[in-house]
């Protein structure tokens, strides 16, 4: 009885997704639970986790960091770039420096001239697109398939690898079963659709997407169990009163927002190495600030923020590969706006409610009138899921206390 | 804790502790890491007597195991209580340093600011009948249902000043928010000059002769990077002296008010374009005070109206709310400071947990014995 | 004393133009180009009589973009969000517009309301949600900037693109000879050169227009004081969230007007290459010009000359790419230097303060 009970307060969570199983046994709309639609669920997460996990280690220190976006740009131009002159790993690495350095100035814009953190972000962002503009126009003079807006593809690649047994790895030369594919091909009801689930964990995994996972657990541990971590937090909580206790609190900043760089940037690589192999304008595509907001829905904690990214990317992935099941998607929205209906009636939020039984129509409405969502419209998937799972998510944040506060030293406020 | 009698329950959650505890926890802290010297700023701010008496005695068994306790404070009572040696500081600089034996109260005093100290007067005129402000049954519960207050009903006359006393996190403070219209009320009635006035919004209730010092001026009361000019006209911009009919700031009546505010209330400035982060504490909080009360107002809500401030710039803000008081004024004064709650208030209630338990006349009552009511001790 | 802080406020611009100058000589010496050449030729460009008239033309959207964002700037808000409003508003506009014909004052007038009450809606939606849900304007406007991309880009391709056309690629319809703002060229005897955009006249008075509100109403300083402090705006009385919707809105207004310029001046359609990165680089402005009236003018011009001067690069063998980097280093240290410089006011006047004091 009680598992039902806290099941049925995260019913914003269960209902949706079972919803999408549902829908997702109907022929048009398999490929909303396919584990092709997982594994670049995946693929297009990682960026997003990366950027939140930044985000992450940038506000605990209690410094805002919108410059994300930019940093990312700086991870795909500086790691596309490693990648064409040295390997795959290396652009990797480079991409990171890239992305760190960007993170180091807005440091030094925030913590030392304690300039408004998002005045600062904002200018990172611009100065990212410019330098990455000009950089790409000067470096690849003379050399093929460059142009201004493009790189020529890297060297190499980073390897992938696929689980053997569950996923049909390989062991040495031999195929071995793909045992869970077996399961998804069963089509049966919600167990195949989780067998997609893990199938897009287990197969064609990139080594960076294990790296950037083993990541999650690995900040959790480092902000919430060791030292540096406590001394990191206490100065976004309350700078003054670490400050007192001896904690270096400008150096504290520093590492937070450069590590934040650092993994903006890494999600730029990772873009460019196990995506495209090149960079190109704009292909970072807002992510940064996906990135921030699966911070939020991830209410600050690392998992959270797996959570969040995870749903980003698979609003991605149906944009990129299926838009066919991104049509599935209105019913879905429409009855679980028909929830909503409900449960407003319940609480007696009657405004409310004749909101979201209008909505939940004309969601109905436009299902079934069209066999299609126009690609225009698929487009900003992402995007739109942005803002409405921040319109649900928004009750439970918690900001660190002194978050976007420019801290001086000796201060007390 | 047992060497220095410091007792707490160590598995209890810091913010459940009360104020003395989590200060108490503060000094454990610091021991637990040696130390040898223990400085302690304005230790007594939130305390009750009772809290003060214990904190001297861990002071005094500390001292005797050896610590060396640097002790601030600008309650020249408490300082000659607990210290042995007395540093007085002018300006960020030292001016004398004296044996506790040989030296008094005033003269503490006159060398903290560098003058003679005025003597308070008598009051010269009686509490009138007429009831300014009633409040009826107020309650409010927070977002996770938990009761801010509940019960509270009081009334305040024409020419008096009515004190509130409590702990912080009694719920007075949310109290007076809802006066003023800031903290949201679930049920009750405010009665202003006989109308009821909860359904109006803070603008209304400011323009219609309510005025409000709130408790911390750098972030309630004042625009810190704005001039003196602008501050005047925070809380009455909209009214006909400042806003004219095409909806534009009227900016030299602005200047005549602030001028006439800094020149009443004897704030220390250049002029009225400073800029209000330049002045120091005391300047600032005069030149609240001085905007507040030279609007004229019928009831004035003071919300710690002389926390942190020089002995001088607390005198006179003093000396003006017992002018405007004999000449008719209401006031809402909530304090922390147990001797300025007495000394400026005719009448005083007690908020604890929420509630009202006790009113008193300020005449009839010690700091001690209201440090009790506060506390729950006394009924 | 104002006088004397003001100039000194002005010193922040100075420095970083002069040390962005002096990086991007830098980096122009590293991949092997003269910067004084560089310098000279582009200045030499920039100054001719065609120039000029194309850098003005150039740096209107520019102000209005910049005094859209400072509006919401004034009040604490960051509204990333002008480049979809403006787009918006333009296209709207631009199908609307050619509907019909009227004489052109009251035609014009007629297309500016349309593109202003377009992009202040789209800036309300990013209002309310920041007043009901709690979400930062910031990810709220960039998110609604995307998902505008999306709505214009199917809009033009369905009801919005002109019916038939012979032309490929999707446009409105053009606007009729009613609907064009006519050049202010006769009243300059410039008839030789270009046509200057008579929407000029239009960016002046909204630049007025801005500074009255600002800092000449009661409502430009609840403004300004709740971007401020927005927790002492409330205990003056002030709703908050009421304010920052008419803030939005205000903001998202003045953005229609960014793409008016080029619509009503050359463009007279709304097509797929319609001018975009305005609403971006107008935050560059109003950083630059940190949201006064003039210094914003002064920097829109700033910026449009380095982007008309850079083109001639390209004939001289030298990335015209430079000026964007110069554009971001003049952005970037400005910002930091504003702030050391406040607060280097700030202390002086402390110091005058005390001084005082012991008096």
């Amino acid at each position: 009885m009680k598992i039902f009970k806290s099941l049925s307060k995260r019913y914003i969570v269960f209902t949706p997704i079972l919803l999408v199983v549902v829908v997702a046994q109907v022929e048009t709309y398999s490929q909303l639970t396919t584990s092709g639609t997982f594994g670049a669920a995946v693929r297009l997460a990682i960026p997003i986790l990366l950027a939140g996990l930044g985000g992450l280690y940038s506000e605990k220190t209690g410094v805002v960091n919108i410059g994300l976006e930019g940093m990312m740009i700086m991870g795909t131009w500086f790691g596309a770039w490693g990648g064409f002159t040295f390997g795959a790993w290396q652009g990797v690495f480079i991409g990171m420096l890239g992305g760190a350095l960007f993170g180091l100035i807005h440091a030094i814009a925030t913590v030392s001239f304690q300039v408004d953190h998002i005045v600062s972000g904002v200018a990172i962002n611009i100065l990212a697109a410019g330098v990455a503009r000009f950089l790409n126009v000067i470096a690849y003079e003379g050399v093929a398939f460059a142009s201004s807006t493009a790189s020529p593809r890297i060297q190499g690649d980073i390897g992938i690898f696929t689980m053997p047994f569950l996923a049909g790895g390989k062991i040495g030369e031999t195929v071995t079963p793909n045992l869970i594919g077996r399961v998804e091909d069963l089509n049966i009801f919600l167990v195949s659709d989780f067998a997609g689930l893990m199938l897009g964990f287990l197969s064609n995994i990139s080594y960076l997407t294990l790296f950037a996972l083993i990541l999650v657990p690995v900040s959790f541990l480092v902000l919430w169990f060791t030292p540096l971590g406590l001394q990191m937090r206490s100065v976004g909580e309350y700078p003054a009163g670490a400050e007192s206790l001896g904690v270096n609190v400008y150096l504290m900043k520093y590492i937070g927002v450069t590590i934040s760089g650092a993994l903006s940037g890494l999600a730029g690589s990772y873009l460019v190495v196990a995506g495209t192999g090149t960079y190109l304008e704009g292909q970072t595509g807002g992510r940064g600030f996906i990135g921030l907001a699966s911070m939020l829905f991830g209410n600050y904690k690392p998992f959270g923020i797996l959570m969040g990214s995870g749903l980003f990317g698979f609003a991605d992935a149906l944009q990129l590969r299926s838009p066919q099941a991104v049509h599935g998607l209105l019913i879905v929205i429409s009855i679980f706006l028909l929830v909503l209906t409900f449960k407003a009636f319940f609480e007696k939020k009657y405004k409310a409610c004749v909101v979201s039984f209008l909505l939940s129509a004309a969601f109905l409405i436009w299902f079934v009138n069209s066999t299609s969502i126009p690609n225009q419209f698929v487009y900003f998937t992402p995007h739109i899921t942005t803002l409405i799972v921040l319109s649900f998510a928004n009750q439970r944040i918690k900001l660190p206390e002194k978050n976007g506060v420019p801290y001086k030293k000796g201060e007390l406020n | 804790m047992e060497l220095y009698s410091l007792n707490i329950d160590l598995n209890q959650y810091v913010d459940e502790l009360s104020v003395g505890e989590k200060q108490r926890v503060e000094i454990i802290k610091v021991l637990y890491r040696g130390a040898k010297i223990l400085i302690l700023d304005e230790p007594t701010a939130v305390l009750v007597p009772q809290e003060v008496k214990d904190l001297f005695k861990n002071l005094k068994d500390l001292k005797n195991n050896g610590v060396t306790v640097l002790f601030i404070s600008h309650k020249l009572d408490e300082v000659l209580e607990i210290a042995d040696e007395i540093s007085v500081m002018r300006s960020g600089q030292m001016i004398d340093t004296v044996l506790n034996d040989n030296v008094s109260k005033t003269q503490l005093a006159e060398m903290m600011i560098g003058k003679s100290l005025p003597t308070p007067p008598a009051r010269l005129t009686s509490t009138d009948e007429k009831v300014i402000l009633k409040v009826e049954n107020l309650k409010s519960n927070d977002e996770n249902g938990r009761t801010i207050f509940e019960d509270v009903s009081f009334e305040v006359h024409k020419s008096e000043i009515l004190g509130i006393a409590g702990v912080e996190g009694n719920g007075q403070k949310e109290v007076v928010e809802a006066i003023i219209g800031i903290q949201a009320l679930d049920s009750g009635k405010v009665i202003f000059k006989n109308n009821d006035i909860e359904e109006q919004g803070t603008r209304e209730r400011l323009e219609s002769g309510i005025s409000f010092i709130p408790e911390d001026r750098q972030l309630q009361a004042m625009i810190m990077e704005m001039d003196l000019t602008n501050n005047v006209i925070i809380g009455r911009q909209n009214i006909k002296k400042y806003k004219s009919s095409l909806g534009t700031v009227k900016m030299k009546n602005a200047v005549n008010e602030s001028e006439k505010v800094i020149s009443a209330f004897e704030v220390k400035t250049p002029g009225t374009s400073t800029l209000a982060t330049a002045l120091s504490g005391g300047n600032q909080q005069k030149f609240v005070v001085g905007r507040e009360l030279e609007d004229s107002p019928s009831l004035l809500i003071a919300s710690q109206p002389t926390r942190g401030i020089d002995i001088g710039a607390q005198a006179l803000i003093w000396e003006k709310l017992r002018n405007s008081r004999d000449e008719g004024l209401s006031v809402l004064l909530i304090s922390a400071d147990l001797e300025e709650l007495i000394g400026l208030s005719d009448r005083i209630i007690v908020f604890y947990q929420g509630k009202l338990v006790k009113e008193i006349e300020a005449e009839n009552i010690t700091p001690e014995d209201l440090g009790s009511y506060m506390t729950g001790l006394k009924k | 004393m104002k006088m004397r802080f003001r100039l000194v406020s002005v010193s922040a611009p100075i420095i970083a133009l002069t040390i962005s100058f002096g990086l991007s000589s830098l980096i122009l010496l590293i991949i092997g180009k003269d910067p004084y050449e560089t310098f000279k030729i582009m200045f030499e460009y920039g100054i001719r009589g065609k120039s000029i008239v194309s850098i003005i033309n150039r740096s209107i959207p520019l102000y209005i973009s910049a005094i859209a964002v400072a509006v919401g700037f004034k009040m604490g808000l960051f509204n990333i969000g002008v480049e979809g409003q403006y787009l918006m508003g333009a296209l709207v506009a631009a199908y609307i517009g050619a509907q019909f014909s009227i004489i052109t004052p009251l035609h014009i007038l007629f297309i500016i309301i349309v593109a202003v009450a377009t992009s202040s809606l789209w800036a309300a939606i990013a209002g309310y949600l920041k007043v009901e849900k709690g979400i930062h304007e910031v990810i709220s406007t960039i998110m609604l900037n995307y998902i505008g991309t999306g709505l214009i880009a199917y809009s033009l391709t369905t009801i919005f693109d002109e019916p038939n056309s012979n032309y490929d690629l999707p446009r409105t319809k053009e606007l009729p000879e009613t609907g064009k703002m006519p050049p202010l060229n006769k009243f300059f005897n410039i008839e030789d050169l270009q046509d200057l955009h008579g929407f000029l006249v239009i960016a002046i008075l909204v630049g007025i227009f801005y500074y009255w509100l600002v800092w000449k109403t009661t409502l430009g300083f609840d403004l300004r004081i709740t971007g401020s402090n927005p927790i002492a705006a409330k205990f003056s009385g002030i709703n908050p969230n009421k304010l920052v919707v008419i803030a939005m809105i205000t903001s998202g207004g003045f953005a229609g007007l960014v793409g008016l310029g080029p619509l009503l001046g050359y463009f007279h359609r709304y097509t797929i290459d319609f001018p975009t990165g305005l609403g971006f680089a107008g935050i560059g402005v109003a950083l630059l010009g940190r949201n006064h009236p003039f210094g914003m003018a002064v920097g829109a011009l700033l910026f449009a000359f380095l982007q008309r001067s850079a083109q001639i690069l390209d004939l001289n063998d030298v990335p015209k790419e430079i000026e964007q980097m110069m554009q971001a280093f003049i952005l970037l240290i400005v910002v930091v230097f504003y702030e050391v410089i406040r607060r280097f006011i700030v202390k002086q006047q402390i110091k005058d303060a005390s001084k005082r004091t012991d008096e």
